[in-house]
């Protein structure tokens, strides 16, 4: 039964057998008292109706009092420790999965959307909780309770109680005829939900773009498109279940009506006494299956559920821990070695072309190097290596002499930061945001650092300051700002590597330079590496490495390589010679134009 | 459970009270069915009881008489299974007609605070009510809702009848039901509070993971990703403590009406029992009192089923109710504002104001900003509140209370003052105008406003001299369009991407967006070339979600050319270039011309070369007009 793989698979991860067995032990006892409560009353009017002693029937009575109180106690316990089990279930996949985030992103994810990653920790892991609290504990007891009940109604009324097994087992057997469909209905249900998540996501934060181009028709037609989707599907899987009710209400009935011919024709042999009582009993036996009858129904959308929540806990670790060694080797610092190398490094997405294609090149310590190229040659991934996002399908990357990959993430991460274009500014306030830099700092070390990168004014005249909040993504601020207090993160953090990924491409070159400036003043034996596009930035650069397509097209310093004519071109239009023209013709030939200009 | 959100939500939905009805009486149609059976069952026990009895039938009538019991029964339990089908069907009839109701209000509600109404709000949060929030209310309003109405229906039809068989076995059973419906909403009042703390906590956690989400590389950079995981494992933690108090009292409630469910029957049986040794019953009446009272209670047991698959949807009806009650509707007042979408075709006629031969109005002509000011109502983002009493510059100026804090006043630490005060500019229509100023100082608020995002507390904006919000809303989308910094991406080719923009909401027929059209956007854009690729072979590239797999600067060009694929009179360009180095931009700015000409193109940025060969150009500063002249005048 494919659909259960997924659902199997899940449940190995979760350790939680005590609470488990208790819940079961609790559906159990629940169950039995409520047959006990039923037969014994059943008991009490057959013996009122044969004319019994008044006090047999007053200790019947009472009986079946007690075990109603023992039926709600059990209850009781039993949503207790279900629903305990469940939600801290629900709790440990909720971490696991941030967790996979944490390790896959941001090279593993791919092409998944947020909503759709949002939708299965949130909304998956949810729809798990009815599976945890409702049916696991259940399933086991619909085997056991039955079983119970068919081995007294044996020893009361010989063994064509047996028969009962028959009904028990053609209902557990009814939702096998339905599976497939339930599940292809229940992935369809789970994956528009997501859908329409991801809908609502995008439409909120794009809303400047669609209200402004008059399209908000469009988001409304999706999210209309979208509910229909889903209520297409909820009508198949009510169809689907309602058809297996059907099957179920036949068997029940049948059974029921054989029961009661049985005790109607038997009326001689079995003492008048037990009849109703037998026939509650009989019933009682089945209702658990029959419980169980309706839980499978829904082990489609659970299936679902569970394999898009395990595609997410499943997400391959993207880097290689086996080289990393325990303590990490601080003490070796070799002083003479670079401070960051790559050996000959290729890399590539599973399946995809090579982004790297054999990358060899040195940072001395305390250098700047700029890394050019057109969009595409792969200076991000070189960033994101540095920072071991991912590892080298072959070749090695050194820090301070050491392959990054015998440095815990974490421990290289200390030495090397990178501060992306788009540094991502949370909705907690300003001083959370900089904090992420350095828990420890003090306002006076984040007021020194937004000073640094030129952003202590704007929060300044905050009411208030350092606890404004930035908004939701850091909407309250211009783009510019984001990049500065992203800027201010890297004096924060104050790393001995420092990777600028385009971090100041939307600030004023005066801005620019002063800001790379204070970085250098700030610690005079950093590392830098640029990855820019700006002409000021890369002649402030000790060194320029050229990249193409993935390889190392040069390397040197920016005055040798003006000697090549493709470095010229990359950097044509901010060149001196050419005049910049205002308004200036003919942009759309950028290959005639910038390639020839400078040739004059 | 608090009933008044989702009720109130009910108007909102267009889910009137009546349209429950078919659900409620197909409910009591399965409850008639459940309670036909067990009176049937009583009967077949009766007749075998009575077999001996003197006075009994012959065995052939006997047997018919059970022949006749069994067949009513099997009518019965084949009658179930189907109208239980037909329920769910209604069920889910009713939930598309609502949700879509509702989804489409909170969609429009969106448009309506538009980006300067959301600014306050989290969008993480807000989604969790666009999906989950509104899946639950299914439950909530298809099942738990109803139920209340058939409970009650089915136990006053059950305990009528009882009570015409005995009077106090009657009684006693409604007595019971009684019990059953109180003495659990004596939890729902503390339930509320903890459920609303419950739906909270979901959302915020939701939103927490969009951050984590798109905020990951930023995290892993700086080493803080493991410290956010704490964080975010606390907020996880917090979720289940909060969800485990909640239901240590909720689970009481079952465990009470479990308890319940029996006892009423139980009690009624030994009322009955008592009633028959005093000789006021016929003993055989027990049978019927056992069986249908244990059915009487069946719908409490569905009900408190139903109640916990709905929980959920009573708060988040309450969030949804808030959302759309909530905030300033910027756009939509100023959509209101506006005439009517038509309005062109039915002013030719009346000869009104646009001008008489009924023409759509030129948003290409100049654009006369006059005194405008404006404040947000909310402040968005990093201005908070004016809650200006902790600060130490507060306290040494006497008769400066938090009343006064939305005036502004000269120095460092000022309450927010309007985004824009008083501005008076003047845009020149068809050419080129660069707009500069320091952050803060009112740039993106005047381009939301030409936008017509909002309308101007105070003063006017005029094209051609024609108000802004004189403009028909079509006229103004189809011919205005600004791109922001951030601009978003949806996921696609790129051909897709820029299709998007001619949709079928292009009604203006003639203009095909063929692929020669796009590859020339694109190329005016500075994205001739991308990832290899050029020319035509650019629309085919796949673009991810929010552009992750561009840079930054092929984001901001392809958004451009995005907007210029319509063909605008009149483009904003807030901060859209931020991510292109000087000469890029430029050559951008440039082809942009040359592929609008006539078009008016309003620049912002706060970088200097982009102004000094700038015709136009206006300088900005704490929401007034700085200087305004030539880029070479408004530098020096």
């Amino acid at each position: 039964m494919n659909t259960l793989t997924p659902v199997v698979a899940l449940l190995r991860r979760i350790r939680r057998g005590r609470d488990f067995a208790v819940s079961v032990a609790c559906i159990v006892a629940l169950q039995l008292t409520l047959a006990a409560s039923l037969a014994l009353s059943s008991l009490a009017v057959t013996s009122t109706v044969l004319a019994a002693g008044g006090g047999v029937v007053a200790a019947l009575l009472l009986a079946a009092g007690a075990a109603m109180l023992a039926h709600g106690l059990f209850v009781w316990l039993e949503s207790w420790f279900s629903h305990a089990f469940a939600y801290r279930v629900l709790g440990g996949l909720r971490k696991d999965v941030h967790r996979a985030i944490e390790r896959a992103a941001p090279m593993g994810l791919g092409r998944r959307r947020t909503g759709d990653v949002v939708a299965r920790a949130m909304g998956d892991v949810e729809t798990l909780e009815w599976f945890f609290a409702h049916t696991l504990g259940a399933a086991l007891a619909a085997l056991i309770t039955p079983s119970v009940l068919i081995g007294v109604l044996t020893a009361l009324t010989g063994p064509q109680a047996l028969l009962l097994l028959l009904p028990a087992v053609l209902l557990v057997l009814v939702p096998a005829v339905f599976q497939r469909r339930q599940r292809q209905a229940g992935t369809e249900l789970r994956e528009r939900t997501g859908a329409l998540a991801v809908t609502a996501l995008d439409g909120i934060q794009s809303i400047a773009e669609l209200l402004s181009r008059g399209r908000t028709d469009a988001l409304q037609q999706q999210l209309k498109d979208g509910t229909a989707g889903i209520q297409r599907v909820k009508a198949r899987i009510a169809w689907l279940r309602g058809g297996e009710g059907a099957l179920v209400e036949v068997i029940l009935a049948a059974t029921s009506l054989l029961v009661l011919l049985a005790l109607a024709f038997q009326a001689g042999e079995i003492p008048l006494l037990l009849l109703p009582t037998l026939s509650g009993l009989a019933m009682a036996a089945l209702n658990p299956v029959m419980g169980l009858a309706g839980i499978l129904a829904r082990i489609g959308e659970i299936s679902a559920a569970s394999s898009r929540v395990l595609e997410i806990l499943d997400l391959p670790d993207p880097l290689d821990h086996a080289l990393e060694t325990a303590p990490p080797p601080s003490a070796g610092r070799a002083d003479s070695a670079p401070a960051l190398e790559f050996a000959d490094v290729r890399f590539s997405f599973p399946g995809g072309p090579a982004v790297l294609d054999g990358v060899s090149f040195q940072v001395p310590r305390g250098q700047t190097l700029a890394i050019v190229g057109e969009s595409g040659a792969g200076k991000s991934t070189l960033g994101s290596l540095m920072l071991r996002f991912a590892d080298p399908n072959d070749g090695v990357v050194r820090v301070d002499g050491h392959d990054a990959r015998t440095l815990e993430p974490d421990e290289l991460r200390r030495l090397v930061a990178l501060i992306p274009q788009d540094s991502f500014v949370f909705a907690s306030s300003v001083r959370t945001n900089l904090r992420l830099a350095d828990p420890a700092a003090g306002d006076e070390a984040l007021w020194s650092a937004l000073r640094r990168a030129a952003l202590a004014e704007r929060i300044g005249v905050l009411p208030d300051g350092l606890d404004g909040l930035p908004g939701d993504r850091g909407e309250g601020l211009s783009g510019g700002e984001r990049q500065r207090l992203g800027l201010a993160r890297a004096f924060l953090r104050d790393p001995e590597i420092l990777v600028l990924d385009e971090s100041l491409a939307s600030l004023d070159p005066e801005l620019e330079e002063r800001i790379l400036t204070e970085l250098r003043l700030a610690r005079a034996d950093r590392t830098t590496v640029l990855i820019a596009h700006r002409l000021r930035s890369i002649e402030a650069a000790d060194a320029v490495l050229f990249l193409a397509a993935g390889r190392v097209r040069a390397q040197g310093t920016h005055e040798e390589l003006l000697h090549r004519e493709d470095y010229r071109g990359l950097l044509a239009s901010q060149l001196p010679d050419p005049p910049p023209a205002p308004g200036g013709r003919a942009a759309d030939e950028k290959g005639g134009a910038t390639h020839g200009e400078p040739g004059h | 459970m608090t009933l008044p959100a989702p009720l109130a939500l009910m108007r909102t939905a267009g889910l009137r009270p009546l349209s429950l009805v078919p659900v409620i009486a197909l409910g009591l149609a399965v409850s008639v069915t459940y309670l036909g059976s067990a009176w049937l069952s009583a009967q077949v026990f009766i007749a075998i009881f009575s077999v001996d009895a003197p006075g009994s039938l012959d065995p052939a009538g006997w047997l018919r008489l059970l022949g006749a019991l069994l067949a009513g029964l099997v009518v019965l339990l084949a009658l179930r299974p189907l109208l239980v089908l037909l329920r769910e069907a209604e069920v889910n009839r009713l939930g598309r007609r609502y949700k879509t109701r509702l989804r489409e209000a909170m969609g429009q509600r969106v448009a309506d605070l538009g980006p300067f109404g959301l600014s306050g709000s989290r969008s993480g949060r807000l989604q969790t009510l666009f999906s989950e929030g509104v899946e639950n209310l299914e439950p909530f309003y298809g099942r738990y809702l109803p139920q209340i109405a058939v409970t009650v229906m089915t136990v006053l039809a059950a305990g009528t009848w009882l009570l015409l068989v005995s009077p106090w076995v009657g009684g006693a059973l409604l007595l019971g039901g009684l019990g059953v419906v109180i003495l659990p909403r004596a939890w729902d009042r503390i339930l509320a509070s903890r459920g609303g703390e419950h739906w909270d906590a979901y959302e915020t956690l939701n939103a927490e993971i969009v951050d984590s989400m798109q905020g990951m590389t930023t995290l892993k950079a700086l080493g803080a990703a493991r410290r956010r995981q704490g964080e975010l494992e606390a907020a996880s933690d917090r979720l289940l403590s909060s969800t485990m108090r909640q239901m240590k009292l909720s689970l009481v409630e079952s465990g009470l009406t479990a308890t319940a469910h029996v006892a009423g029957p139980l009690i009624g049986l030994a009322v009955g029992i008592w009633q028959v040794r005093a000789g006021a019953l016929d003993p055989l009446a027990l049978f019927p009192i056992l069986l249908v009272s244990a059915e009487m209670y069946r719908p409490f047991r569905e009900l408190s089923a139903h109640w916990h698959a709905g929980y959920l949807g009573g708060f988040a009806a309450a969030g949804i109710q808030r959302f759309l009650a909530e905030g300033t509707p910027y756009a939509r007042l100023a959509r209101q504002a506006a005439p009517p979408s038509d309005a062109p075709e039915a002013s030719g006629t009346l000869g009104t104001q646009c001008d008489g031969a009924g023409a759509e109005p030129d948003l290409a002509a100049d654009v006369e900003v006059d005194s405008v000011t404006f404040a947000f109502a909310d402040p968005p983002g990093v201005e908070p509140g004016v809650e200006a009493g902790i600060e130490p510059g507060a306290e040494h100026e006497p008769g400066h209370g938090p009343e006064h804090g939305t005036e502004a006043h000269a120095g460092q630490h000022e309450a927010p003052a309007p985004a824009l005060a008083g501005l008076t500019v003047r845009l020149h229509g068809g050419e080129l105008n660069v707009i500069i100023g320091a952050s803060g100082s009112g740039k993106s608020t005047l381009a939301g406003l030409l936008a017509r995002f909002a309308l101007p507390e105070r003063g006017s904006i005029r094209i051609g001299g024609v108000p802004l919000q004189a403009i028909p809303e079509r006229v103004l989308r189809r011919r205005l369009a600004l791109v922001g910094q951030g601009a978003s991406c949806p996921a696609g080719t790129v051909r897709e991407v820029l299709g998007a923009e001619s949709g079928p909401a292009d009604q203006d027929g003639g203009r095909t967006a063929g692929d020669e059209w796009l590859t020339a956007a694109l190329r005016a854009a500075g994205l001739e070339s991308l990832q290899g690729a050029t020319g035509s072979e650019v629309l085919d590239l796949p673009v991810a979600e929010r552009g992750t797999n561009l840079s930054g600067g092929q984001r901001q060009r392809l958004a451009i050319a995005r907007a210029l694929v319509s063909r605008p009179q009149l483009l904003i360009l807030d901060e859209a270039t931020s991510a292109l180095d000087a000469a890029r931009e430029e050559r951008v700015l440039a082809g942009i011309r040359e592929f609008l000409p006539g078009s008016t193109l309003v620049v912002i940025t706060h970088r200097p070369a982009a102004v000094t060969g700038a015709a136009h150009a206006i300088r900005l500063g704490g929401g007034r007009l700085q200087a305004t002249g030539s880029g070479q005048e408004v530098l020096a």
